[in-house]
Order: C-alpha cells, then sequence, then structure tokens
C-alpha cells in the first residue's frame, strides 16, 4: 500500500486515525498504541503477507539480544546480533549479487549456479535492520540504560509512517514520545493539524512534482544509447529532481503521518540542492542515513585510525590517505551498497565519496574559498554525475550517459532550432528524448519551474513548529490536495521502496 | 579540572580546528552553531582533547551531547577520576 493511493488515503489512513484516537478518547493510551501496533502490521503485509514473518523473526531475536546486552554489557553478544542483522540482510539483498560476482571472479562468464532463485527482497529490510543495529550498538554503548517494554520495542521498529523507507530514526528520539502516547500525553488536536498540512505537502511533492517529471527523466535514461549531449545533461537533471522531490516527498508524508499519531519522526532532507559543497549536501540529503553511517561506520573507523596515524605516522600524505581518504572512501561505498546490490549503487556511493575527500582536501590545504556559483556548481555537477549512476539499468548505460554528456560530439542543436543552428553554424537533428517543439518546450518549462521549487519550497517536516494556522495555509494544503487526488491514478512506485 | 579551565582549553583546539581566531565558544554552544562542524571535524574535536586532557573518548559520545557545557562535563568528570 503507497501512501500516495487511494485504498491508503480513502481506507486505511482514515480508519486508522478514527480507531486509534477514539480508543485513546474511550480507553487509554496504551490501548490506542496497540492497536496502532496491528495497524503497522496491516499495513505491512499488505505487499506480502510472507514478509511479516520475516520482521516478527527480526524484531523478536532483536529483542533478545538488546536484553542480553543490557544484562551482560557483552561484546560477544553485540557481534552476534550485528552478525544476524547483516547475515539476514546479505541474504535477502544481496546473495544473488554475491554469488554472480565470485562467479564472474573465479569462473569468468561460466555459471554454474544457472538456476538459483531470484530472491524477492523484503520490504524496508534495509531500513528496519539499521534501526535495530543502531538500538544494539548503542546499548552496548550505554546510550540505552534500560530495556523497554516488548511492545514498546516493536511500536518503536514497526511504526508505519517510518517502517517502509524511513526516516531511520533513534530510539532516544522515540523513547519518550511512546511513553507519552502510552499515558495520552500528547498534544491531541494541534499536532494532528500540523500533521496532515505536512502529510499534504508531502503527496503534492510525490505526486504533482515527481510524478510529473519521472516520465522525461525515463525517456532520457531508456535511450542511453542515442541520447544526444542537451538530452543527458537535461535527463540527469529531470531524474535528480525526480529522485528528490519523490524522497524528500516520501519523507514528509512519513513525518506528517507521525504527527498525526502523536509521534515526531525525524526530518531527512533539508534543501540540498542549495549545498555549497559536497560536505552540506550531505549534511541535507537523507540526513537520517548519512547520520547512521557517519555513527557507525565512519566515526568508529576515523577514530582508531586517527589514533593510529597519531602515534606512528608523519607523512602528510600518508595522514591524509587514512584518516581522511579511506574511512570516507569506504564509508560511502558502503552507503551505495546499501542502496541496492548492484555495481551502479557503488559508484554512486565513490563518485560521492571522492568529491567529499577532494572538498576535504580543499580545506586541509587551506586554499582559497571559492564564489558561491563556483563551488555550488562543482557541488551540483557531482551529485548529477553520481545520480546518473544510481538511475541507469547498468554500468554501460550509465558510462554512456556520462560519455554523451560530456563529449562535444554529442552537442546537437533540437530540429526545431535549426535556423538558429544553422545560422551559428551548429549540426542539428531530430532528438529522440525533445523529439518535437511543444514537447521539449513543456518538459523545459517543467524543468525550469522545479528546478527553482527545488531550492524555494520550505522544509515543512524541519519548521512544522513555524506553522500557524490561517487562510491562507488552509487554501494552499486544500489546493495541493486537490490537486494530488486529482492525479492519484497516474502509475507510480516510490523510488526508495526498492531499497 | 577547573570548568573554566576546561573551556578554555576546548576554545583553543576548537580555534585551532576551525582555523578561526576570533572564534569563542560556550556552554551553549552547539554543533549547529559552526558550520565547519562535520563528521570529519569531529573526529578532529575528539583526537585533540583525548591528546590535551589525556583521556579516551567513544567514537559517539560527543555526538550525543547536547551542546558544549555537556562536553565540559563530560571531560571534567572523566580528568577527574
Amino acid at each position: 500500500m503507497l501512501f500516495a493511493s487511494k485504498e491508503f488515503l480513502f481506507l486505511f489512513l482514515p480508519l486508522a486515525l478514527l480507531v486509534f484516537h477514539g480508543a485513546r478518547c474511550i480507553c487509554n493510551g496504551k490501548i490506542a498504541v496497540n492497536i496502532l501496533i496491528i495497524f503497522s502490521l496491516v499495513f505491512y503485509s499488505w505487499w506480502k503477507l510472507e514478509f511479516i514473518i520475516l520482521l516478527g523473526i527480526s524484531v523478536s531475536l532483536n529483542y533478545l539480544f538488546l536484553r542480553l546486552i543490557l544484562i551482560s554489557q557483552s561484546k560477544l553478544i553485540l557481534t552476534a546480533g550485528l552478525i544476524f542483522n547483516l547475515g539476514l540482510i546479505a541474504y535477502f539483498k544481496y546473495r544473488n549479487f554475491f554469488i554472480e560476482n565470485i562467479e564472474l571472479l573465479f569462473l569468468g562468464n561460466f555459471s554454474i549456479f544457472e538456476t538459483y532463485d531470484t530472491i524477492l527482497i523484503p520490504l524496508g529490510i534495509s531500513f528496519y535492520t539499521f534501526q535495530q543495529i543502531a538500538m544494539l550498538i548503542d546499548a552496548r554503548d550505554g546510550a540505552i540504560k534500560h530495556t523497554p517494554p516488548f511492545l514498546n520495542f516493536v511500536q518503536f521498529i514497526t511504526f508505519f509512517p517510518q517502517l517502509i523507507a524511513g526516516p531511520i530514526v533513534l530510539y532516544k528520539e522515540l523513547r519518550e514520545q511512546i511513553e507519552n502516547l502510552q499515558k495520552n500525553q500528547i498534544d491531541g488536536i494541534q499536532l494532528f493539524g500540523i500533521g496532515s498540512a505536512v502529510f499534504s505537502f508531502g503527496l503534492f511533492k510525490k505526486v504533482c512534482l515527481a510524478d510529473t517529471i519521472a516520465p522525461f527523466a525515463d525517456n532520457a535514461f531508456n535511450s542511453h544509447q542515442i541520447i544526444t549531449m542537451l538530452e543527458a545533461w537535461a535527463g540527469s537533471i529531470a531524474y535528480s529532481l525526480q529522485l528528490y522531490f519523490d524522497f524528500s516527498g516520501y519523507s514528509d508524508m512519513a513525518v506528517g503521518l507521525g504527527l498525526m499519531f502523536g509521534l515526531r519522526l525525524p526530518f531527512n532532507f533539508d534543501t540540498p540542492f542549495r549545498a555549497r559543497n559536497m560536505t552540506n549536501f550531505w549534511k541535507s540529503w537523507h540526513i537520517t542515513m548519512t547520520r547512521f553511517f557517519m555513527l557507525y561506520v565512519y566515526s568508529p573507523a576515523a577514530l582508531r585510525l586517527g589514533r593510529f596515524t597519531e602515534t606512528h605516522l608523519k607523512n602528510i600524505l600518508l595522514v591524509f590517505i587514512l584518516t581522511i581518504l579511506a574511512p570516507t572512501i569506504f564509508t560511502f561505498l558502503l552507503s551505495g551498497l546499501w542502496h541496492g546490490a548492484g555495481w551502479t549503487f557503488v559508484m554512486f556511493g565513490f563518485v560521492n565519496g571522492l568529491a567529499l575527500v577532494i572538498n576535504n582536501a580543499w580545506r586541509m590545504l587551506k586554499m582559497p574559498k571559492l564564489p558561491f556559483i563556483v563551488s555550488w556548481s562543482l557541488t551540483m555537477l557531482s551529485v548529477l554525475i553520481s545520480f546518473v549512476y544510481f538511475r541507469a539499468e547498468n554500468m554501460q548505460a550509465a558510462h554512456n550517459f556520462v560519455i554523451a554528456m560530456f563529449s562535444i560530439d554529442y552537442f546537437f542543436l533540437p530540429n526545431w532550432l535549426e535556423i538558429f543552428a544553422d545560422e551559428i553554424g551548429v549540426s542539428w537533428k531530430t532528438l529522440p528524448v525533445l523529439s518535437s517543439g511543444s514537447y521539449s518546450i513543456k518538459f523545459l518549462v517543467i524543468l525550469i519551474i522545479m528546478s527553482v521549487l527545488s531550492v524555494t519550497l520550505p522544509n515543512l517536516s524541519k519548521n512544522y513548529k513555524e506553522l500557524k494556522p490561517s487562510w491562507i495555509l488552509a487554501s494552499a494544503i486544500a489546493f495541493m490536495l486537490i490537486m494530488s487526488v486529482g492525479l492519484l491514478d497516474r502509475p507510480k512506485v516510490f523510488l526508495y521502496f526498492q531499497f | 579540572m577547573k570548568h573554566d579551565m576546561i573551556l578554555q582549553i576546548l576554545t583553543s583546539i576548537f580555534r585551532e580546528i576551525f582555523d578561526d581566531d576570533e572564534l569563542n565558544i560556550n556552554r551553549e554552544t552547539t554543533a549547529l552553531d559552526i558550520e565547519e562542524w562535520d563528521s570529519l571535524n569531529q573526529i578532529k574535536i575528539i583526537l585533540a582533547c583525548e591528546k590535551a586532557f589525556n583521556v579516551r573518548l567513544k567514537p559517539r559520545e560527543i555526538t550525543a551531547m547536547e551542546n558544549i557545557g555537556d562536553m565540559i562535563d563530560h571531560l571534567s568528570a572523566l580528568v577527574g577520576r
């Protein structure tokens, strides 16, 4: 069930809200939270009933690991817990990728496992597994001191707005909130009103913006073998905008839904396309995932390497390689692979890691600060290239696309500019993606409007506290809802569901 | 060690890492107040503190702290042990 679907908007959500808040008013908070867990499980099993068994096993065993860690503070139990979680994700998400690559490495193209099954990736496994890994490590660190009651733990992991595609929440962010919810201490209708505004905004971003530009991006990437330079640039910008509005729209909807049920979830995006360097970009793009990787992968690795180099090394280049390059690239390769079992995702991580290393080297060498337009352009260039790898079907398609972006041989003006092209002596031809005049002008207008919106729209899931009831806000929400509901029937899929 | 002295040492560490001789921090300063405060500089801060106060810090300890005040209290407790 997608958030942007009729069955969710007109059946599941109203029913869940009615029963949850009804139980809160008539019975008590504890019963309301338990009812919410049931709704979350129904939501999850809507796609495939079998997935719920795996989720049940994962949650139960992680609860056991958590208890044991808190009783014994044993590093061995933490290791066992991590192996269990990573093993689960490796089997369901990466098994075929590993087998294919091992075969390729040792046997050339010859495949001895010709008939291995394609495993269906359980929905949201990357997200709920990471949330539980963080909890186990925090327990061993001493940041979590007491085992929560089992149902509080289940509510934390399965809360349906964040179960499928994040945000990746830390337990400390929700512990007190869940307890308050059980005591029926929430701001009630006020939080519900704000939540519905944030949700409507997210729905609008997904249905009206992301889904509008999606066909243009698809068209460009499906034509990678014949694409021209202008089309490749337009296609990569279109896909970046689609990905941003799709996932930030989803995250807004998650935060909005959380508020409707009395829980404040962390925000995931902070206008990333305004970033003037790669560090700022990753501070504002998929924030909770970046935080996970920084806390649990980068920091321990970089700190250990930092201590080692402080005592053993003096060579500045070696220090740079070990303290900055190695942990950054390692973290980004892993985060790339987290997005999907494919080399294109690894490359996506590598491009971002490399750009970040260059950014840090620039700072370390105390080079002059670049003018905003230059640093912003370089940042966006890195992001666009990395997103080409993120979107392309395979490495060859991605390479074709990047070559088209940067090779002057692929520069043609579209046929509708032939008079202008002849005048300045540039080749023109019928471009397959920007095929006709009206189509390309429409595309151009959408591209410009959405580019402007991507850097000007407010971050409601971050700044919802500033929302005050007003006629303007009410009209804006009504407009967004009418537009979104009117366009609901267009074919759609959330990009981040595949991760 | 007195809190004032810890703040003084932290100020000089921060000025060195963020390459800003005018930088002033107080108990209320947070990571959000310093634009350049990122994961890399965080590691540098931990390493510099470990050296200056002769203590061992955990990688996630500083992230869990609300502000410099928490950091001072934590370092003070570690040094006093």
